[in-house]
């Protein structure tokens, strides 16, 4: 059913306007200033910032690979925020009974899990030069992909339960108790000892300083500004698909009640009154 | 010297392959839910689209 009647969209190139998309003036804008402010990390992260000396008595001595952090701590904050949002969707949806929070939910959950994915395989990269292996079962190692496969789950769950009320209300549940990982990821190198380096920057005394520092920092930012851009879009297919799903399911209830008038109606042929299939 | 410079090129290579995996996992998402929003959002009527 195509009820959009305007053309295929204004403007030229990468900028062309959609009717039907997911896209506004807000989300482009973002975009623009988004695009502008990874051009700019990527010049901190791989040119303008110096590679880790080990002159101070904190560093590692990592050289160019400490630009990997620059990417793969940002990406891991990302999932954070994104398992956040969907436990806070979750929480609200069960006190509020709203199906927006529950839509928010779900989309948080799915750009969480892409930014799962490539935390893990940036710290794989990561640690096939640092350990000599790309994965070993280290606690940090091991919560995040255990992070993951719940998250997967969740997301599994969300397509195997039609009804979209019982859906919502289990996949609060879920969404709820999966988020207890998400603390024990971030605090699993504080807990057990691992090959996973203990945290960079959050405490008081930052273990990398200066340029270095500041690269961290606007990755992150850049980072979360990914999140909300693609959370502007994750979120309206979501809203699209579920006001297209409820459509759906009034035209067939409509159906289902015409087919039920048409069974009680007179029988013209027969000139008897009959009654729903096989009540008389 | 020729060691040490094998290291730092065998570095910017692990560099380079975070650096890429990242940007094109995310441009590859991004590209995919913009058309699932235009295949769905196509089927809806405009009053249902209020963000535009």
């Amino acid at each position: 059913m195509n009820t959009d009647t305007k053309g295929p969209g204004s403007g030229a190139g990468l900028f062309r306007v959609y009717p039907g998309g997911t896209a506004s003036r807000g989300s482009r804008t973002f975009g623009i200033v988004l695009a502008i402010a990874t051009a700019v990390f990527l010049a901190f992260a791989l040119l303008w910032s110096p590679p880790d000396s080990g002159a101070n008595a904190s560093e590692n001595q990592m050289g160019e690979m400490v630009r990997i952090m620059y990417i793969h701590v940002p990406v891991a904050n990302a999932c954070y925020l994104a398992f956040f949002v969907t436990a806070l969707g979750s929480v609200m949806y069960l006190w509020k009974k709203t199906d927006g929070w529950d839509l928010l939910a779900a989309a948080s959950a799915e750009v969480g899990v892409v930014f799962t994915v490539l935390t893990l395989a940036t710290g794989s990269i990561w640690g096939h030069i640092a350990w000599g292996t790309w994965w070993e079962w280290d606690a940090r190692l091991t919560s995040t992909l255990l992070m993951l496969v719940v998250y997967l789950g969740y997301l599994a769950l969300r397509r195997a339960i039609l009804d979209p009320v019982v859906r919502a209300q289990r996949a609060a549940i879920v969404g709820l108790i999966a988020f207890a990982n998400v603390p024990i990821v971030h605090y699993s190198v504080t807990w057990w000892r691992g090959l996973h380096q203990q945290a960079t920057i959050s405490r008081f005394d930052p273990t990398i300083d200066g340029l270095k520092l500041f690269s961290l920092l606007f990755g992150m930012l850049v980072g979360v500004g990914f999140y909300v851009w693609l959370m502007m879009h994750r979120f309206r297919l979501e809203y699209a698909e579920a006001k297209l799903e409820s459509k759906g399911l009034d035209v067939a209830l409509a159906e289902r009640r015409a087919e039920a008038m048409a069974d009680t109606a007179v029988d013209t042929t027969g000139g008897t009154l009959i009654g729903p299939k096989g009540t008389n | 010297m020729a060691m040490l410079l094998a290291t730092e090129s065998n570095e910017w290579a692990y560099v380079a392959s975070a650096y890429g995996l990242v940007i094109i996992v995310l441009v590859a998402y991004a590209a995919w839910t913009i058309a699932r929003g235009r295949r769905v959002g196509r089927q809806l009527p405009s009053e249902d689209r209020r963000w535009m």
